[in-house]
């Protein structure tokens, strides 16, 4: 009990503190792509800071509109007491990947409230578009989830781990790998899926009435996702080697971390934006791989 | 580009003849300006499609081209070059090998931007049939420079009409017949080109001589002077009227977007919210161009038009609260 206190306290300071820094390494690396030099590393916990410290402009909304920030932040520290970061995760017991999907469905409702309480029309809009991307999107991610779950016997992540490490690789995997790391871009709001922000479009959408302390939370939740969905990705599709010390364990996973971080900012910068009926057209196309992924992994393959 | 516009009318109406060197400086100088133009736009679009790598690298292809503009006349943008009767600087031989040198640099890097957009397919699916003008329709709404050269009208004052010295260099039109956003960026990626062209062409067929033409008499009074230019985002007239004293009796410039915006409410006919932004910016609009404001109250349906004069004193008010 008092090693899963110990484990979820890592796990939330480690969200909490480190997934900023990661943020910093993304920009300074589209700054690598667009030949700038780029904000220093530490940017991403100064715009935090000067956020928390700001006044909060309050526009007409309602309550979904005030308490949505804190409903997306609270629900992604309850993801990150889910996920495996180098170590055992830390709720493993209360938490399967069910719990996972359901947290991180939770968050992007929480930014869909947001824009819809703001009662702004670019609020709203992009509202809308968060919804049809959640339809879309959420499933990809827990069929993936349930592949890996049907693979390992057990729907518990610490099982799942515990499997992947011990087998290799298999077609399901990969497939399941593959629908995966997409579906977490758009998860992630990177481009080609930055759509609901959308800023030249809807002038970032669900956000546009969100201020000081609030927006803090927003953007303090979706650095957070950053580090908790790189972790899912490589903790279960890539955990070898199989690391005994855990203080080397955490630090071998923020690297494999970084490294998925930086494949998606590359992605990021060399994306426009697409429309939403192109990406969920994309992503609807993308379920059947994530299908076939199951199928294989039902009949064993 | 509008200084040159105005002096060739000035110098029609008061029949003075420009020396050639000053007309292929002017030929130069308004090309170069027409190659940081679009490569502006090119930024400024792959902006609102969210891709700023597009942005930041054609802005960094833009600023040799605006160095370039300092060394020849003082400023990057602004030139100040002309004056009537010829142009206030030359461009002296020691500064041609720097002029190619960033021609060429320019030509190379506007190609591999062509190449990368030809080649990118998520660019495509969001410019292609999208934004659409038929050919009836720009005709039908006189739209205007790279706009209507998108939906396959071959117009272009620089062919049709040359001034400077355009008629020595002369120009390939460019013309693209997709009626979409798509070719609206084809056909201003490779105007870019052409304008290198026209710039390295002007610059060897320069002749030797004075760049100012002796004006040794007043103006007269009285006559009427109109000339067209070939800006990067249409074609701009201006048109004077001389008077007694040293200033005209009037004088009335017309900007392309004014024309251009009018056929915008039809390309974004039936498209969605995302599509807007880029639609009404793939005609390169100007809005302080355009010098009136229509002002739609949603519930009654009343239209306001504010124009230029309310327009300053609106802006002045606003800035005296501000402080």
């Amino acid at each position: 009990m008092s090693q899963n206190v110990l484990l979820g306290v890592i796990n939330v300071l480690l969200v909490l503190l480190l997934s900023p820094l990661l943020e910093g390494t993304i920009r300074k690396l589209k700054a690598f792509v667009h030949s700038r030099v780029g904000p220093p590393l530490y940017q991403p916990y100064l715009d935090l800071l000067k956020l928390l410290g700001k006044e909060e402009v309050e526009c007409e909304g309602n309550a979904l509109y005030r308490w949505s920030p804190v409903v997306a932040f609270a629900a992604v520290l309850g993801v990150a007491l889910l996920t495996p970061m180098g170590l055992a995760p830390p709720l493993d017991s209360a938490g399967e990947v069910i719990v996972f999907v359901y947290l991180i469905t939770l968050s992007g409702v929480a930014v869909m409230a947001s824009g819809i309480g703001s009662g702004s029309p670019y609020g709203v809009v992009g509202s809308g578009r968060e919804m049809m991307l959640i339809l879309t999107v959420e499933p990809i991610l827990a069929i993936a989830l349930i592949a890996v779950a049907v693979k390992a016997g057990s729907m518990k992540l610490s099982d799942i781990v515990a499997y992947q490490l011990s087998h290799p690789y298999s077609l399901s995997m990969l497939l399941v790998t593959f629908s995966l790391f997409l579906a977490v871009l758009a998860q992630l709001a990177k481009l080609p899926f930055d759509i609901v922000e959308a800023e030249t479009e809807i002038m970032e959408g669900p956000f546009v009435e969100q201020s000081g302390p609030r927006l803090a939370l927003f953007k303090w939740s979706f650095y957070a996702k950053e580090l908790i969905f790189a972790s899912l990705l490589v903790t279960i599709f890539f955990p070898w080697p199989r690391i005994g010390t855990p203080a080397l364990a955490i630090l071998v996973n923020l690297v494999k971390v970084a490294i998925m971080l930086l494949l998606v900012g590359v992605i990021d910068s060399v994306n426009p934006r697409l429309r939403i009926d192109q990406a969920i057209r994309f992503y609807g196309a993308l379920i059947f791989v994530a299908f076939a992924g199951l199928a294989f992994a039902i009949v064993g393959s | 580009m509008h200084s040159t516009g105005y002096c060739q009318a000035l110098e029609k109406a008061a029949e003075i003849e420009v020396p050639a060197r000053a007309r292929f400086i002017r030929t130069i100088i308004l090309e170069l300006e027409r190659i940081h133009s679009h490569l502006l736009w090119l930024g400024i679009a792959g902006h609102i499609i969210g891709f700023d790598t597009v942005l930041m690298q054609t802005w960094r292809i833009r600023e040799p081209v605006m160095w370039l503009a300092e060394q020849i006349t003082g400023n990057r943008k602004l030139y100040g070059m002309n004056i009537v009767g010829g142009v206030r600087r030359d461009i002296p031989e020691a500064l041609h090998p720097k002029i190619l040198e960033v021609m060429d640099q320019v030509e190379k890097e506007t190609k591999a931007v062509l190449e990368a957009v030809v080649n990118d397919s998520t660019i495509r699916m969001r410019l292609e049939g999208v934004g659409k003008v038929p050919n009836s329709e720009a005709i039908a709404h006189s739209i205007l420079g790279p706009s209507a050269r998108g939906s396959g009208v071959a117009i272009d004052i620089r062919a049709d009409h040359p001034y400077a010295a355009y008629a020595e260099t002369g120009v390939n039109v460019i013309v693209e017949t997709g009626e979409d956003i798509w070719a609206r960026t084809v056909v201003r990626i490779k105007e870019t080109l052409e304008s290198v062209r026209i710039i390295r062409d002007a610059l060897a067929m320069m002749p030797k001589g004075p760049i100012q033409a002796v004006i040794d008499k007043p103006i007269p009074p009285g006559r009427v002077g109109c000339s067209s230019v070939e800006a990067p985002r249409g074609e701009t007239h201006h048109f004077v009227i001389t008077s007694e004293e040293p200033r005209p009796y009037r004088w009335k410039a017309r900007a392309p977007t004014f024309q251009n915006l009018q056929v915008v409410p039809l390309a974004i006919l039936n498209e969605t919210i995302a599509d807007v932004p880029i639609t009404v910016g793939s005609f390169d609009p100007c809005f302080s161009c355009t010098e009136r404001v229509e002002a739609v109250d949603v519930r009654s349906g009343q239209v306001r038009v504010y124009r230029k004069k309310e327009l300053e004193e609106l802006s002045r008010a606003f800035t005296r609260r501000g402080r």
